[in-house]
């Protein structure tokens, strides 16, 4: 009840940010640009709609995630409504994981919103709606879920919002670009071992956001193995549960001056 | 003797300085009781460390040693906090809610579900006089209005204790009385207050029993009906504006001797019953017109002063003072 009430909360506040919105629109021409790309390319014009399309659902949900996850907790800390909420008979755990699934709901509804944009769009020029398409929404939904819980810990850790906003994007680009450094340790043998010793530990401590990233597979017409999809959505629940009951452990001793 | 609905004993408080890490006291070994049913002033200067303790009692900081007790029992879980309801000094709320929208997340928040919970906030939005206004945005109320808000998101639980930080800030003189009535109300209700402000009439008004911090210490506690007994009276001669004041300043000791203009008179405030009467004599001989001659209770103002100020001699007066004594009218 209380952690659905903070939730509910936090998605209405989002979702009458007008802010938010422009971000959307932005997304939506982006999306009308690849539309155009795709219009103009020859032979592959529904390959590129949709890698586009895909690429742009996830750069825009994780930028709303970060923009809107960054301020989440300091916003209330900095306008002192948090301190009618904790006088509440509400724990803080709670008031973390109300926040986190306000966020997350907020974000999968506009990538949702913004996916059904994408296939209706692509359903044009193919003449039929591609269902793996709602695959690729499925796994945007989850990156964004996993990174909302990245933001909500690095707002409990970190009190500006600006170098709240640098570590989660720095966890994002990195979370991205793990797969590839990870690549190249294996396959070099040339590596100082020092060098490969803290790609691992990065490795072990950033998120894999490259399981996330399937739209190769989809625009080439193949479609995500059911055990990716499960390890896919295991390793997100598992971190962003580690993640936020950090942040609830930190955001716990935070003084509430 | 009853169990006290609050209760703190050597309740201590101390921030560590960002720069030289070094712990800074903000409240030290406070201990007090609130009775059920009674309404508490908590009084103290800027900085005297109220609003600190008032977050100690609520959670929202960690007591650095000693204990809070509800109702008997050591407050340290959420789900104690059933019972409290809390006004910040400035309430704060979420600008892309109603009034109506607010009420009805923070009585989720306690546990208030489906009917229940309309039929709560439609209550408390009548006892705030705010049912006119449930679908304005919170924003766009006025400051006094903002504080009915804020008074109706604390006793939306039917709290048992009512801790007010500061609840008559920033308000005007209406705003002042319209909250000040509605906390009378809550106590005629039988909700125990527990009030911190700076608006010291408000506090005798509605208040039982007052502490006074300074320094972060508590100093005092007193119950306000007590006060004459324990602080001593001071004493009033009051004067037509045509009297030879220089005349009786002459001849009274009025070393410390207060004098306001009222209209047509002049008020002179004497703080023992010595000076007093040499200053009605040399009235009498000078051929003033005298008003009135009275005893006057000390306003918790005068002792606020006092004792946030250190003064020691307050009580000094009081040995003076002949037996209950009330106003004297001699013409």
């Amino acid at each position: 009840m209380k952690v659905s009430a903070i939730m509910i909360n936090t998605f209405r506040e989002a979702v009458r940010n007008k802010i938010l919105y422009s971000v959307v629109l932005f997304a939506v021409v982006l999306v009308g640009i690849s539309a155009f790309f795709g219009a103009v390319s020859i032979g592959s014009q529904e390959k590129v709609i949709k890698d586009f399309g895909l690429f742009s659902l996830s750069f825009f949900g994780v930028i709303i995630t970060i923009l809107s996850g960054v301020s989440l907790l300091n916003k209330e800390l900095k306008q002192k409504t948090i301190y009618n909420i904790l006088s509440k008979p509400v724990d803080r755990w709670q008031f973390i994981l109300g926040k986190h699934l306000g966020l997350t709901l907020t974000v999968s509804l506009l990538v949702g919103l913004m996916g059904v944009g994408l296939i209706g769009f692509v359903a044009f020029f193919e003449g039929r709606i591609d269902l793996l398409l709602f695959q690729g929404i499925f796994f945007v939904i989850l990156e964004v879920t996993l990174m909302a819980a990245v933001a909500i810990f690095f707002s409990s850790l970190v009190v500006t919002t600006t170098l709240t906003g640098i570590f989660t994007l720095g966890t994002y680009v990195a979370g991205r670009s793990i797969a590839y450094l990870r690549y190249f340790i294996e396959a070099g043998d040339g590596y100082n071992p020092a060098l490969a010793k803290l790609i691992g530990i990065l490795d072990w401590v950033l998120p894999d956001l490259s399981l996330f990233n399937v739209h190769d597979v989809l625009v080439d017409g193949g479609s995500v193995t059911g055990n990716h999809a499960a390890y896919a959505i295991c390793y997100c629940v598992s971190y962003s549960l580690v993640a936020l009951t950090l942040a609830a452990i930190i955001f716990e001793r935070r003084e509430l001056n | 003797m009853a169990t006290p609905l609050l209760e703190l004993h050597d309740l201590s408080k101390s921030f560590r300085s960002h720069w030289t890490f070094r712990s800074i006291p903000a409240v030290q070994n406070v201990s007090l009781r609130v009775e059920a049913g009674e309404a508490f002033g908590f009084l103290g200067h800027n900085g005297a460390g109220k609003t600190t303790t008032i977050k100690c009692i609520i959670g929202l900081i960690h007591k650095t040693s000693g204990a809070i007790l509800l109702n008997g029992t050591p407050l340290t879980g959420s789900s104690q906090r059933r019972s409290l309801g809390y006004l910040p000094e400035h309430p704060y709320f979420y600008d892309h809610l109603t009034v109506e929208e607010t009420l009805h997340f923070f009585a989720a928040l306690h546990g208030f579900s489906g009917a229940d919970r309309r039929r709560r906030v439609d209550e408390v939005l009548e006892m705030v006089h705010l049912g006119n206004r449930r679908k304005s945005s919170v924003r766009a109320l006025s400051k006094g209005l903002q504080q009915r808000v804020g008074l109706a998101q604390a006793i939306i639980n039917r709290p048992k204790l009512l801790l007010l930080d500061e609840p008559f800030s920033g308000l005007d003189p209406l705003g002042r009385i319209e909250v000040r009535n509605l906390v009378l109300t809550l106590r005629k209700e039988g909700t125990t207050i527990f009030m911190s402000s700076h608006i010291l009439s408000d506090v005798q008004d509605i208040c039982d029993r007052v502490a006074i911090m300074a320094r972060g210490r508590l100093q005092t506690e007193f119950k306000l009906a007590d006060a004459p007994k324990l602080f001593g009276e001071a004493y009033e001669l009051t004067l037509h504006s045509e009297s030879p004041l220089s005349a009786i300043c002459e001849q009274a000791d009025t070393v410390n001797l207060q004098h306001t203009a009222r209209g047509e008179a002049i008020v002179l405030r004497f703080e023992d019953y010595r000076t007093a009467q040499e200053a009605l004599a040399a009235a009498h001989q000078a051929g003033a017109r005298i008003v009135s001659f009275k005893t006057v209770g000390r306003s918790l103002e005068d002792i606020f002063v006092a004792i946030t100020q250190g003064e020691a001699a307050m009580s000094n007066a009081s040995q003076q003072v002949p037996a209950a004594t009330s106003e004297v009218e001699l013409r």
